[in-house]
């Protein structure tokens, strides 16, 4: 690929901005070049950031991301297992972050009662695929994030095809069925898991890498018998444990150190009280 | 001795008035687990001190406890 002069252009599109102590580039110019020059946009958004040019659109993360680290999200590749609660709000968080590449795996539709919590539904989605729904509400929040979708819920056998192609999976699955297949499938590939599980006022979250202690545990019952068939899914409890999987999530992709390795975060959302235990 | 005990999901009715039960020196997260009148099959796992425990590990007065049934919702 001959980039020379699209680096050339980046720079003569680009702009600085007080305060900031890089170049800035809005988001059509950038699209532009991407197209001028056949390359996909989430590519031009790695390219503008290797030359220290920083989509506009992400301004306000610097300090808290630096540029160094807005890098490493854009050249990150994520798979978000489910596109229900969890997913909807970690796809929202880790889009609108800067994650370069995501593949969201959901075989359901929506249904009136899943509104009551899961962000990607909409009154006139009912019906609807809900991977349809992650991918249109990606490409509405940030064109730079390629979004592949996998209108299915995910086998044995599609993992292999999956994981190897992943920095990190978000397991954001309803019901206990699946979860230990899939971190064990993912540390066969090398690939950490940042995990959610919710019933009720009851959030947990956890980080799983390869080798690391897990919390499947919590997932020891027979099908359809987790406390969240009894107990429903709230909006509070689902955000608060989508937000701290995104976080996670942040951290693992920017090289820095997780909180949750070998513990699970538990938000007791009754009691207003959050504690990380040892497991 | 005085133990502090949280259930939670399914579990909550369980947790005892206060958050506090008596029990006897040397007493178990098993014997807890009965003394509160829990279903064993639904405990799944067990917290002490902010440590996953098994149901034999003795505990000692002010252990926190925490009771876990399976939870998987997203």
């Amino acid at each position: 690929m001959e980039l020379s002069g699209f680096i050339q252009d980046l720079a003569r599109h680009s702009h600085t901005l007080d305060n900031y102590p890089f170049a800035c580039i809005l988001d059509a110019p950038l699209l532009d070049l991407a197209g001028n020059y056949n390359i996909q946009p989430w590519q031009a958004q790695v390219k503008a950031l290797e030359n220290q040019i920083c989509p506009e659109r992400y301004i306000r993360n610097f300090k808290t991301i630096s540029l160094d680290m807005q890098l490493d999200l854009a050249r990150s590749r994520v798979i978000v297992v489910g596109a229900g609660g969890l997913g909807g709000f970690v796809i929202e968080l880790l889009v609108r972050s800067g994650v370069g590449r995501m593949t969201v795996a959901d075989g359901d539709v929506f249904e009136l009662s899943n509104l009551n919590r899961q962000l990607l539904g909409s009154t006139h989605l009912v019906g609807k695929n809900k991977v349809e729904a992650a991918g249109n509400r990606a490409k509405d929040i940030n064109p730079f994030t390629r979004v592949k979708t996998c209108g299915k819920y995910l086998q044995q056998e599609d993992l292999p095809g999956l994981l190897p192609e992943s920095d990190l999976v978000l397991d954001c699955l309803g019901g206990v069925e699946f979860r230990e297949q899939l971190l064990q499938a993912a540390g066969i590939h090398g690939c950490p898991v940042v995990t959610g599980f919710v019933a009720g006022n009851t959030g947990l979250a956890s980080t799983v890498f390869p080798g690391d202690r897990t919390p499947a545990a919590f997932w020891q019952a027979g099908q359809g018998q987790g406390a969240e068939i009894a107990l429903g899914n709230v909006a509070c409890t689902v955000s608060m444990i989508a937000t701290l999987q995104a976080r996670e999530a942040i951290h693992i992709l920017t090289r820095q150190k997780p909180c949750l390795r070998n513990r699970v975060f538990l938000a007791d959302m009754q009691a207003c009280s959050f504690e990380s235990l040892e497991i | 001795m005085q133990v502090q005990v949280r259930c939670y999901a399914t579990l909550s009715p369980y947790s005892p008035p206060e958050g506090l039960v008596e029990m006897a020196p040397g007493s178990t997260p098993r014997d807890l687990i009965q003394n509160l009148g829990l279903p064993m099959d639904e405990v799944k796992i067990i917290f002490v001190n902010g440590k996953s425990a098994d149901l034999s590990t003795p505990l000692g007065d002010q252990d926190r406890v925490g009771v876990f049934p399976a939870v998987g919702g997203g």
